[in-house]
């Protein structure tokens, strides 16, 4: 750790979006918890990697693990894949409502 | 999926810090995808209903808005989008606080950095955290004096999914590479570049004329100082202080060029006649001043006008709503400048090979604000 502490809140104005506050709540909650499935996920595929290529499993191997460009682009397509589901129905309510 | 250049003073992200700043930029990915549905949504549904109750189409963005805000999926993913904001920095400030900002130790020193922790923070920066990153370019309560430099260059990739390009620069590439072609004979020996934030754009206005002096200043310490240990890292030698640019303590005629980028719409109404009028000041006979920014509104779309302001209303970006309807052109030349030595300018965009090798974005140019100090 450095030991540095940053401000974590923006000042200014909060703009309220949908019909009761608790709801913008629960929407910035559930944002988060899809956030970490995907870090999960990442996870995941990080320790498949590491072991397919080495065969086996050290402590720091997922922490160590550098990804080259072509995981990250097949982390990111699975991250779409992801949002395509979780907006589906929104997307679709857009076009036909 | 675009990565910024590891440089030595950029604090490196764990595995699962990488994780959820990717995460957040792919979010804000798809939901700029379900945004274009909105357009469609407006014409078959939201204005027709206008029409109906009120006997004629919107008069103003701020009608569309009121109609547009109504709507529950808008809002939907309204919230969406202001939350992947507010994730994104937390994402970078992670990483920040873990790692602190690593220093290269750069030695012998490039450049140079002249802090000023006495200057005064005008009102556009204390009032709210610009494009709601905590603490501001300034730090807010963060004791670490660089860190906040840190969060916005991590922050930035994020927000821009990655279209600044590996050393968020893009706009500095465009904007010198399109001064090197207009001012083929141009004698630039010293450069002025305001509100430089972390220098993305200084740099390449550095590397495209390598034996200019380049100046660079910004009104937050902790950009400013960040800044540096970037352009030491990076290998460019640039000289960073922390002044406003209403007021400079350079010399008059001191420059050639004077520049900024995207720094017009994070001032106010009454900071521009005064950052117009220092520029004047600074210029040699002949310099050359550029303000590269968001332009005015043109056309009459309604419901275009309302999306582009997402960011004013959502993204505590206070003055840029204003700034696209004032005449800058006006305050330029009340400034000092001839009206006929007063233009706007546009950069063209990325060619079609950084687009490919730097991932930047596509697009067609940066508009500017043009204004040539008489001979």
């Amino acid at each position: 750790m450095s030991g540095t502490i940053l401000q974590r809140t923006a000042k200014g104005r909060r703009p309220r979006y949908l019909d009761q506050q608790s709801n913008d709540d629960l929407l910035r909650m559930l944002l988060v918890t899809v956030q970490e499935l995907s870090v999960t996920r990442d996870r995941l595929a990080a320790l498949e990697t590491v072991l397919e290529q080495t065969g086996t499993l050290t402590p720091q191997a997922v922490d160590g693990f550098e990804p080259d460009a072509a995981w990250d682009d097949s982390r990111s397509l699975a991250r779409d894949d992801l949002h395509a589901r979780l907006f589906r129905s929104l997307s679709a309510a857009i076009k036909t409502e | 999926m675009l990565k910024l250049h590891q440089h030595a003073a950029l604090p490196k992200p764990s595995r699962d810090e990488a994780a959820r700043q990717d995460y957040v930029h792919d979010l804000r990915r798809s939901l700029a995808g379900v945004r274009v549905g909105f357009a469609g949504l407006y014409q078959d549904r939201i204005e027709p209903g206008f029409i109906k109750t009120q006997g004629r189409p919107p008069k103003d963005r701020h009608e569309v808005r009121h109609a547009m805000t109504a709507n529950p999926h808008y809002q939907l993913w309204s919230a969406a989008q202001r939350f992947s904001q507010e994730l994104g920095w937390e994402s970078v400030i992670d990483t920040v606080e873990a790692r602190g900002v690593p220093d290269p130790e750069v030695k012998p020193p490039l450049g140079t950095l002249t802090l000023d922790p006495a200057l005064p923070l005008p009102k556009y920066h204390d009032a709210q955290d610009i494009h709601l990153m905590p603490g501001g370019y300034h730090g807010g309560e963060a004791a670490d004096p660089l860190a906040n430099g840190a969060v916005f260059d991590m922050g930035v990739r994020i927000w821009g999914t990655g279209g600044m390009g590996p050393e968020n620069d893009i706009l500095g590439v465009i904007t010198s590479a399109w001064f090197a072609a207009e001012y083929p004979d141009f004698n630039l020996k010293r450069i002025l570049d305001m509100g430089c934030s972390i220098g993305g754009s200084t740099l390449p206005w550095k590397r495209t004329f390598p034996e200019a002096e380049v100046h660079a200043i910004d009104v937050a310490g902790p950009i400013i100082g960040y800044g540096h240990r970037r352009a030491e890292a990076l290998g460019v030698a640039v000289h960073f202080s922390q002044q406003n640019a209403e007021h400079t303590n350079f010399e008059a005629g001191s420059f050639d060029v004077v520049v900024s980028h995207i720094m017009l719409h994070e001032t106010s109404r009454s900071a521009l006649p005064r950052i117009f009028a220092e520029c004047h000041r600074l210029l040699r006979p002949g310099g050359i001043m550029l303000h590269f920014d968001i332009g005015p509104i043109v056309g009459t779309n309604h419901f275009q006008d309302f999306m582009a302001e997402w960011e004013v209303l959502n993204n505590n970006e206070a003055f840029l709503g204003t700034l696209r309807k004032i005449d800058v052109e006006a305050l330029i030349v009340e400034a000092g400048f001839a009206p006929d030595h007063v233009s706007r300018v546009i950069a063209p965009g990325p060619s079609q090979e950084a687009v490919k090798s730097k991932g930047y974005v596509n697009f067609t140019g940066a508009p500017g604000y043009r204004g040539i100090k008489q001979s």
